[in-house]
């Protein structure tokens, strides 16, 4: 479950503490009755000292031992629990220190606006609230994870897999997801605004495999054009592409891993190739040189937004680059994210009409999986 | 026929274990009722899991060390009784463990 504002603020880290306590008091305590069952087996030996005596001895040794493995069992559950209450509310005070200074970092919405300060500050401070609460849930299910671990409980079946492929943990991760060292800006551009957009779309290509307990990815791939499953395997996930906070996988990590498991040295030169690769689009079916900006912000824009990718054009010493679109500005100008992601300079930037005429070299709109074909 | 073993000093010790038995069922209860939180973490849900896992795996060794407490007491009772031999006594010690002979 991914924790929200209003529960990481109201955790209290004394119920975490007290359930350690208990454990450490019983552990304490089992610890001394195995001890008594120890010197039971100690003085059977002198009051029973024939074979039989023997057996008796060597049954209750066995019992104080395994009382004692008991005992044993509950200390890392309580040190577990204690560092896990640590870094909880290392992370709780951390989100009050942010509400102290901003507290729009408590509002569910964020509605863009024209002044790209005002839009660049809401943009960090949600891109922090969301990074405390994604290491926040972390922590929570590390420590739920560690719990059931250490005493090999079954854990129960998740329906979307490891990762949250919801609509709203697609979105949260497309807006934190980096490119990394892979240079595929235009892969990851284009997945960023399907994230975002169309959340179907990626569940078509990302499902997880409860019983292989791996991802199946489909995508088309360029060699046969026609769609390949790619297995991956959670484990042998890379640290990056991934969320720019955590430095966790997430679903554009998946999707890589796929695309290099298929083609180790493959180039995704631009959004075109990047939506046949993932939806079997072909480009020419995209018209990407001929669309106005008043339509990119009425489709950027729209409840339902489509998801639009934007390439800028090549200049002396700086090479074009692949921007997803993010929303529209209250004044029409488009927001629009960078690969590089959070923490990375300029990651977000507006663009209006005048700048979109200068700067734009191709735009590419997919759609929604739900209806009509790709532009 | 003379045996090595005090059935007085037996039973004491059977009373030992069954007192170990008894702090078992004492520290099951503990853990049933440990302190788990209903706050929406899902620490707190495992936690219900893992107190009633732990319960059972408390009360479960208390069920066996009550069982070897009450043998003890039987396999003394026995050498106070009869002259059984010694094979008779440590399969009758295994069976009131519930490990047959």
């Amino acid at each position: 479950m991914k924790l929200t504002v209003e529960a990481l603020l109201a955790f209290d880290p004394t119920h975490w503490r007290a359930a350690a306590e208990a454990l450490s008091a019983v552990a304490r305590g089992t610890q001394g009755t195995g001890g008594l069952l120890d010197e039971v087996a100690v003085r059977m030996g002198t009051a029973w000292s024939d074979e039989v005596g023997a057996m008796i001895v060597a049954r209750c040794r066995a019992h104080a031992e395994a009382v004692m493995g008991l005992a044993e069992v509950l200390a890392p559950l309580a040190d577990t629990l204690h560092a896990g209450a640590d870094a909880m509310s290392a992370c709780a005070d951390e989100l009050r220190a942010l509400l102290a200074v901003e507290p729009s970092a408590q509002a569910d919405s964020h509605a863009f606006t024209a002044d790209p300060q005002t839009l660049a500050r809401a943009d960090a401070v949600r891109s922090v609230t969301a990074s405390i609460l994604q290491r926040a849930t972390v922590v929570d299910r590390r420590v739920a994870a560690a719990l059931t671990g250490t005493l090999r409980l079954e854990t129960p079946t998740q329906d979307l897999g490891p990762l949250d492929l919801s609509g709203e943990g697609l979105a949260l991760a497309a807006d934190l997801t980096t490119q990394g060292p892979t240079g595929l800006d235009a892969w990851t551009a284009t997945l960023m605004s399907l994230g975002r957009s169309d959340p179907a779309a990626v569940n078509a290509d990302l499902a997880w495999d409860e019983e292989r307990q791996a991802y199946r990815v489909r995508l088309f791939d360029p060699g046969t054009d026609r769609p390949v499953e790619e297995i991956v395997d959670p484990q042998g996930l890379p640290e990056f592409p991934s969320n720019a906070m955590t430095q966790a996988p997430d679903f554009v990590a998946v999707l890589t891993q796929a695309l290099r498991q298929r083609h180790p040295d493959l180039d995704v030169p631009d959004a075109p190739a990047a939506a046949w690769m993932l939806l079997g689009v072909e480009a020419s079916q995209l018209c990407d040189d001929e669309v106005s900006f008043s339509e990119i912000l009425e489709r950027a824009g729209a409840e339902r937004p489509d998801a639009v990718i934007i390439s800028t054009k090549s200049t002396p010493g700086q090479a074009g680059e692949h921007w997803s679109v993010a929303g529209v500005t209250s004044d029409g100008s488009l927001v629009l994210r960078h690969p590089n992601g959070p923490g990375y300079p300029h990651p977000v930037r507006t663009l209006d009409e005048g700048a979109y005429r200068r700067i734009v070299d191709g735009v590419v709109i997919l759609p929604h999986s739900g209806g009509g074909g790709a532009r | 026929m003379t045996r090595e073993v005090h059935p007085g000093q037996v039973h004491a010790l059977a009373d030992l274990t069954a007192e170990a038995a008894q702090e078992l069922v004492g520290q099951a209860g503990e853990l049933s009722g440990l302190p788990v939180g209903d706050d929406g973490f899902e620490t707190g849900a495992v936690l219900h899991r893992v107190a009633e896992d732990l319960a059972r795996r408390w009360a479960d060794q208390a069920d066996d060390t009550s069982r070897l407490a009450d043998a003890i007491h039987d396999s003394a009772a026995a050498v106070e009784r009869t002259e059984a031999s010694n094979t008779e006594l440590a399969q009758g010690f295994l069976r009131g463990l519930g490990g047959g002979a």
